[in-house]
């Protein structure tokens, strides 16, 4: 099978998944995240594979949904202004739950191996691997709420507590990785130039305790631990986030009750261009909130 | 409104508890006026976060323990109560916890000096805790043979930490409060008006109203994990806790209190704890 987005090779007991629109700093679109769908399947399917890594082709790891407009229809919640009925964008953000309790769910050992930016819904796919593993300069975030939609991502709550949750979200404040080591988003963060060492060690680990019974004991220990994220209050958790998120998405940015008009993504993307819209989204949080940016190589 | 001064200035709607000379301590009138502000700075348009904080030294020491005018505060054990008040009261109590931490709007709780007993319930049920690295955190309610009634206690900071916070009543520091993960952030003292500030205005900013259903997905995961459950059962064994009678050997905060004066109470149910607690 050929795959446009993403690039898949298996080496022994590990496969690797790369996400490949480096151009576009591998945002999500529809493409990309079916192609990401069928190779997590066909590395299901495959009895070598014991853990596979996810990573980023390019400079990131993934900037997040793709917001040019283009090609997203599955991914993205529609444009308030097109007026989609209400049933239309809950199946499109229910679909869209089920993808990502698939990835969360997985069988295999899910290991993302993050650079650079890793955003929104990069970041929701670096959550749901059971393990994340970054450079200290990449750059995590969840820009969203400041174009008007709620994360639809309750892992937040479960892997980042409450507070620090609340204060991300409401900030959609950007983090660097020793920042998102600490408070427990990602598993660790190290130097650049010790990443693949780093990886070689942690993957060769993942891979003999992915083997200790055969793999299947990992699917099973999995599954058992996921009962308890169930009881942790996942799946409730899910539902609701996704409610909210399509709530999120009906509004129109001139109606909002607390700010009686506001960036209107959408327009100004379509008047200047997506790179004015972000900057223009962005610009006035700069004031408060430091920007962190990975370094170049 | 004396006791609890509620202002806006750019958006940001500022809760000030004002009983300097009483570090802030909760009595029934705060309380009162504290019922009254809320639903106006949920419904407030103007305001799009509420930053809650203590004026003078102090951002709360908790509740009144001086006994007067505290009905709603804290119903004394020993005090004749039928159970049916009590458990009134003891509800009143938990609503307005489960209230705050439901508002419809982010909160941050801005902590300096002490911010003990109840004082310390308000900034964890803020969904942002900022505070100075010299505040003091701490819930010594057991001390007195009284039940500490937030059951956000093992949520925030898990149940080692809160075993040991809560059965020895020690007090920490804004650094190791930080470090346990019952506040956001521990700043120097002079640089935090200016670090809350920053946060709340970059809130502020947020040109939606999707915080409130944002904060709701968020606290939805704490309440299936049974926090809802929890509000109720820690609701009635502090109604246990208040009706059972003490051992004439159990040191009585209460009569001590009402013979020696409330300074002299807090003295005795303190010292013997001095050997075991980190001086702060």
């Amino acid at each position: 099978m050929k795959y446009q987005n993403v690039l898949l090779k298996f080496d022994g007991r590990i496969a690797t998944i790369t996400l490949n629109r480096p151009e576009k700093l591998n945002a999500m679109n529809d493409a990309m995240m079916r192609d990401l769908m069928k190779a997590l399947e066909k590395v299901r399917k495959d009895y070598a594979s014991l853990v596979v890594v996810i990573k980023g082709a390019g400079d990131s790891f993934s900037v997040g949904q793709d917001l040019s407009g283009e090609g997203t229809k599955e991914i993205m919640p529609p444009n308030p202004r097109e007026k989609t009925y209400l049933f239309d964008m809950h199946s499109q953000a229910q679909k869209n739950q089920y993808l990502w309790q698939y990835i969360f769910e997985y069988p295999k050992i899910t290991v993302a191996q993050v650079h650079g930016y890793c955003l929104g819904m990069g970041l929701d796919l670096a959550m749901a691997c059971r393990a994340a593993i970054c450079t200290d300069d990449a750059v995590f975030g969840d820009p969203s709420v400041r174009m008007g939609i709620a994360s639809p991502n309750p892992l937040w709550t479960i892997r980042v507590g409450l507070k620090k949750s609340k204060e991300l979200l409401f900030t959609g404040r950007y983090i660097d990785g020793v920042e998102a080591e600490k408070i427990g988003m990602v598993m660790k963060a190290v130097p650049a130039r010790e990443m693949d060492d780093v990886m070689a060690v942690e993957l060769e680990s993942f891979a003999r305790s992915a083997g200790i019974g055969g793999w299947d004991q990992q699917g099973v220990f999995w599954n058992s631990w996921m009962s308890i994220m169930q009881l942790a209050g996942l799946g409730a958790g899910r539902q609701m986030a996704t409610n909210v998120n399509v709530i999120s998405s009906t509004q129109r940015p001139h109606r909002s009750l607390t700010d009686r008009g506001g960036l209107d993504f959408y327009q100004i993307r379509e008047e200047k261009g997506l790179k004015a819209a972000i900057e223009e989204r962005d610009a006035p949080f700069r004031k408060y909130f430091p920007e962190p940016k990975p370094r170049k190589r | 409104m004396s006791t609890i001064i509620y202002e806006i200035k750019d958006g940001i709607g500022y809760i000030t508890l004002n009983r300097p000379e009483e570090l802030n301590a909760m009595n029934d009138e705060m309380l009162a006026e504290l019922d009254a502000v809320l639903p106006k700075a949920e419904m407030d348009l103007d305001a799009k976060v509420i930053v809650f904080k203590g004026a003078g030294k102090d951002f709360c020491a908790g509740q009144d323990l001086t006994g007067v005018n505290t009905n709603e505060v804290l119903s004394e054990p020993g005090e004749h109560m039928t159970i049916k008040k009590r458990m009134e009261a003891e509800r009143r109590r938990n609503r307005r916890w489960e209230y705050i931490f439901n508002l419809a709007k982010p909160t941050i709780a801005q902590v300096h000096g002490h911010c003990l007993g109840t004082g310390c319930y308000l900034s964890m049920v803020c969904d942002i805790t900022i505070a100075s690295e010299d505040a003091l955190f701490g819930d010594p309610l057991l001390r007195m043979g009284l039940l500490p009634h937030m059951p956000l206690w093992p949520y925030l900071i898990g149940i080692k930490k809160t075993a040991e916070m809560l059965y020895t009543g020690c007090y920490i520091d804004g650094i190791e409060a930080e470090k346990i993960n019952l506040i956001n952030k521990a700043v120097p003292r002079d640089e935090l008006e200016d670090e809350v500030d920053k946060m709340a205005r970059g809130i502020a900013l947020m040109n939606c109203d999707q915080t409130a259903p944002l904060k709701d997905a968020v606290n939805s995961v704490m309440e299936a994990r049974g926090l809802g459950a929890c509000w109720r059962f820690t609701n009635n064994m502090q109604l246990v806790m208040q009706q059972r009678t003490m051992p004439t050997e159990e040191f009585n905060f209460f009569k001590v209190r009402d013979k020696k004066g409330l300074k002299t109470a807090i003295d005795e149910r303190d010292a013997p704890f001095k050997n075991f607690c980190e001086e702060r």
